[in-house]
């Protein structure tokens, strides 16, 4: 019997890829280099998270603490100790309203998140002085600021679970810097805050407002608030004196916003700039004009960090790149320089080289990464495995000469391919089946005439024509002869008499 | 303004005995007549009662009609059955719209013996409905049908005896004017269901008198001539001030808080004296919170017993409203300053907002000179208590850097 011819043919994926997040590494926790000259990453190292704790156990007098978000059970049962033990707490924070509006792609901001920041000011109502509005969102604890032993920590992080899950930095401050970031606080509680907690559940909207304590000139801290863009100021001053090299943190980029262009400026002016973002789809179109100017975007899906390194210097801040932060909100950073700086870059570059994804605005699946992921995606639902082929079998093809198999047609064999749960390959092997014909149902065997002598009643022979099958048999069907090959051994009488009564081999 | 509400309930006996009393009634026919006489200035005579009341009627009606104003009281003759004049009586009766009618029978008295409702006769009321001949009968009657000595009646009470040819007020179903006058009284008679009345004294400090009035239900003797089938007396009308003339509003009121607060009347008085205006002396911690935040309480004033209020007689509690306060010493105003300044601080304050709120409390003793503690105090103070509602309000200012 005639067996189906399998056939196999690979071709390369030529799919035209939108701009896309890369992954080129896994993605791991970033704080395995631990703390350097007072700069703590957040992780699973949980740095910063125990050094907040220490800091508020520590207090004596005062605690300052602000927080956008704040969800933390072992930090409310430190301020529950330091209330105990006759501390004053005083926290700032973002209000309920902000709060909700915040973008839910932002695991952070989810609104069981929401929920537990709540359930925890309830806990502490009573126990701190609290106060919320909703341009609130700069992070840091400072203990004791009238006092000599003044300390605290400015961070880049919400006081939550991002403590210790997410790519964010904190910075010890000295006692100069925690009395200064006190002035900041001090300046936000009289002069911003909107409402006050007055008991679980209930914020009541503050009215009387004494005139606010003045902000403090500072060497290291700058913020920004209704009465000062310092930060700004500080941020576009650093992008702005680059000649080298930019490394650039932020979970927020702002398309028109004025750091953007500054960033942009110094790439044309030849600044090596990298910038470090989390892969969102708010991020997209920020990323291809980045990249269109030769600027490295990488990323990390849980980074939140804010810092930037420019020739030597550093800024770690709590502001996004972004109006809502820069110019317009309650933020403050912490300019570094010497070792402080340094530890900044030594982190900066370790995270370049680490992060997972990249960005691409035109990606070829014959670069060297394992994932991809539309950047109009997040890379949590829209991120595509890639895999070196994937197989797509093809409807078998009938071969017009059950002989003649090798002769078949190859089938339009497609070059691209948009990927389906197997991934996205880099090339697409098709295979198919080539069948041999089959006799079609309606189809009547032709017998072929035959003279035959045979003795008649009298005794003496005579001749008549009989008809008798073809070997292998030939059938015809609407005009056309077939020869019915039934094994093997028929090939080359059936391949002749195909010939001969230019017919089509088949089977049966 | 102040006002002074006292009440007493007092009791009402009632008595049953044949008497002649005097009853105002309304008669507008013999009314008439004795406005005429008073109209023609002396001297009435048949003929102008014929003429002006009686439509030309003979003489002799006239006389008739003058001789029962006579009888009455109304006229007095002049020249018997020919002339008559306006008696006082019928002057009286002419102002009051009504014409006193004397009557003898049974009649219910009720009265009672109590300082302020002299001369202790509260009401008369007519009993059986009958006619005094047969009213008699009926006493006659009851008296065979009891057998011990107690049912013979009692004697009636000496405050009845001095009752007679005084006017009552008239307090049951109206009020104001005098309603009967006892002309006579027999000696004994039978008591009947007694009953509680209201007495209530109400002094506005704006009014130079009280009023006194007396409110309540009684029982109406059984048949009687009332058209109103009721069985109940009602009692609503002015007493007589009587020994409550005596007293200022000041002095009653003044007595009262003395009472009230426990200081004694003449702290009080020293207190109004030196306000030029009634004011309670009032030490700080028996004040209750709101008070001290107003200077003025409503003051409970316990039972007067008896011989409190001279001559007055014993009153139920009551309350003397929108009492104004003073502190009762300069020690008891600093007391009294502290706790105002501490319970002022509802905000966050800084050390010119505790100065400003220490000035503006001081400003409310008008006649002391509080010591309050300076903000620095109070700041120490916050410190060591830093927990406190009222520390917090303070020691954030402090701490985070608008205190001074």
């Amino acid at each position: 019997m005639i067996a189906p011819l399998k056939l196999s043919r690979s071709v390369d994926n030529t799919i035209t890829l939108p701009a896309s997040w890369l992954r080129c590494g896994p993605t791991t926790p970033m704080d395995d280099g631990g703390a350097l000259h007072g700069l703590l990453p957040a992780g699973p190292q949980r740095l910063l998270h125990a050094r907040l704790l220490e800091l508020i156990g520590e207090a004596k007098e005062v605690i300052l603490l602000a927080s956008f978000l704040i969800a933390d059970e072992e930090l409310a049962t430190a301020l529950d100790r330091a209330h105990v033990r006759g501390v004053r707490v005083y926290m700032l924070n973002a209000s309920e309203q902000r709060l909700r509006s915040c973008p839910q792609e932002d695991d952070a901001f989810t609104a069981r998140m929401v929920d537990d920041h709540k359930l925890l000011l309830d806990r502490l109502a009573g126990r701190v002085t609290l106060r919320s509005a909703e341009h609130f969102h700069a992070k840091f604890v400072v203990i004791d600021p009238q006092t000599p032993h003044a300390g605290g920590l400015l961070s880049t992080a919400n006081f939550n679970r991002a403590l210790h899950e997410g790519v964010e930095l904190g910075v010890e401050l000295g006692p100069d810097d925690s009395q200064a970031l006190a002035g900041f606080f001090n300046h936000a509680f009289w002069g911003e805050s909107e409402h006050e907690l007055v008991e679980p559940g209930r914020l009541a909207a503050v009215e009387a407002r004494p005139k606010p304590p003045t902000i403090p000139e500072s060497l290291a801290m700058v913020g920004t608030m209704r009465a000062t863009q310092g930060l700004r100021q500080e941020v576009l001053r650093l992008l702005d004196a680059a000649m080298e090299e930019l490394l650039v943190s932020s979970y927020g980029l702002e398309a028109e916003h004025a750091s953007i262009a500054a960033l942009i400026a110094a790439a044309r002016r030849g600044v090596r700039v990298t910038v470090l973002t989390r892969p969102r789809p708010a991020v997209k179109q920020i990323c291809e004009t980045l990249v269109a100017h030769g600027i490295r975007v990488v990323a990390h899906e849980r980074l939140h960090a804010k810092a930037i390194w420019a020739d030597g210097e550093g800024l770690v801040m709590t502001a996004n790149l972004a109006s809502q932060g820069l110019d317009v909100g309650f933020e403050a950073g912490i300019r570094l320089r010497g070792g402080q700086a340094a530890a900044l870059e030594t982190t900066l570059r370790s995270w370049c080289e680490r992060f997972p994804w990249q960005f691409d605005a035109r990606p070829s699946l014959q670069g060297e990464f394992s994932e991809i992921c539309p950047a109009d995606q997040s890379v949590r639902d829209g991120a595509h495995q890639i895999v070196e082929e994937v197989v797509q079998t093809l409807p078998p093809i009938t071969a017009a000469d059950a002989l003649a198999m090798e002769g078949a047609k190859v089938p339009t064999l497609k070059s691209e391919f948009v990927g389906d749960k197997r991934g996205l390959p880099r090339r697409i092997r098709y295979d198919w089946e080539v069948r041999p014909p089959r006799l079609p149902q309606k189809a009547r065997e032709r017998k072929r005439e035959q003279a035959v002598e045979k003795p008649g009643k009298d005794g003496a022979i005579i001749t008549t024509i009989e008809k008798i099958s073809y070997v292998p048999p030939v059938f015809e069907c609407d005009g056309r002869a077939y020869v019915l090959l039934r094994n093997a051994e028929e090939r080359s009488h059936a391949r002749k008499l195909a010939a001969e009564l230019e017919a089509t081999v088949v089977v049966s | 303004m102040q006002t002074i509400a006292l009440t007493r309930s007092i009791k009402v006996s009632t008595l049953d005995t044949q008497a002649t009393v005097a009853v105002a009634r309304n008669r507008p026919e013999w009314l008439a007549v004795t406005q005429l006489a008073k109209d023609l200035g002396g001297e009435l005579r048949p003929g102008n009662v014929a003429r002006e009341l009686l439509g030309g009627l003979p003489q002799e009606v006239g006389r008739l009609a003058m001789s029962r104003c006579v009888e009455l009281g109304l006229l007095e003759w002049v020249e018997r059955l020919e002339i008559a004049r306006l008696s006082s009586l019928g002057q009286e009766s002419l102002r009051l719209g009504q014409v006193f009618v004397a009557e003898e029978r049974l009649w219910r008295f009720y009265y009672c013996n109590d300082p302020l409702v002299l001369p202790g006769l509260v009401h008369v009321e007519p009993v059986f409905g009958a006619d005094a001949e047969s009213a008699r009968h009926q006493q006659r009657e009851m008296r065979k049908a009891r057998k011990s000595a107690a049912d013979q009646g009692r004697l009636v009470p000496a405050l009845l005896e001095r009752a007679i040819g005084h006017p009552v007020l008239r307090l049951v179903d109206g009020e104001g004017a005098a309603a009967f006058v006892v002309k006579s009284l027999a000696k004994t008679g039978f008591e009947r269901e007694s009953a509680s009345l209201d007495l209530r004294v109400h002094w506005d400090e704006a009014n130079p008198k009280p009023s006194l009035r007396l409110e309540g239900k009684m029982l109406a003797p059984p048949n009687s001539e009332r058209e109103e089938d009721v069985a109940e007396l009602r009692v609503n009308g002015p007493l007589p001030l009587g020994a409550m003339s005596h007293f200022s509003f000041q002095d009653l009121w003044e007595r009262l808080v003395g009472l009230g607060n426990g200081i004694g009347p003449e702290a009080v008085q020293q207190c109004s004296e030196r306000a030029g205006r009634l004011m309670a002396p009032q030490e700080f911690q028996s004040c209750p919170v709101a008070a001290r935040k107003q200077f003025c309480r409503d003051l409970a004033i316990p039972a007067v017993p008896g011989g409190q209020l001279n001559g007055l007689g014993h009153f139920d509690p009551t309350t003397l409203r929108q009492v104004e306060l003073a502190p009762s010493s300069e020690q008891e105003a600093s007391l009294w300053a502290d706790w105002l300044l501490r319970e002022s601080i509802d905000r966050y304050l800084t050390r010119a907002d505790v100065e400003a709120l220490a000035h503006s409390i001081r400003s409310r003793f008008e006649f002391h000179s509080p010591v309050l503690p300076t903000p620095g105090q109070l700041l120490a103070d916050a410190l060591q208590r830093p927990a406190d509602p009222l520390s917090r309000r303070l020691l954030a200012a402090f701490d985070l850097g608008i205190w001074s």
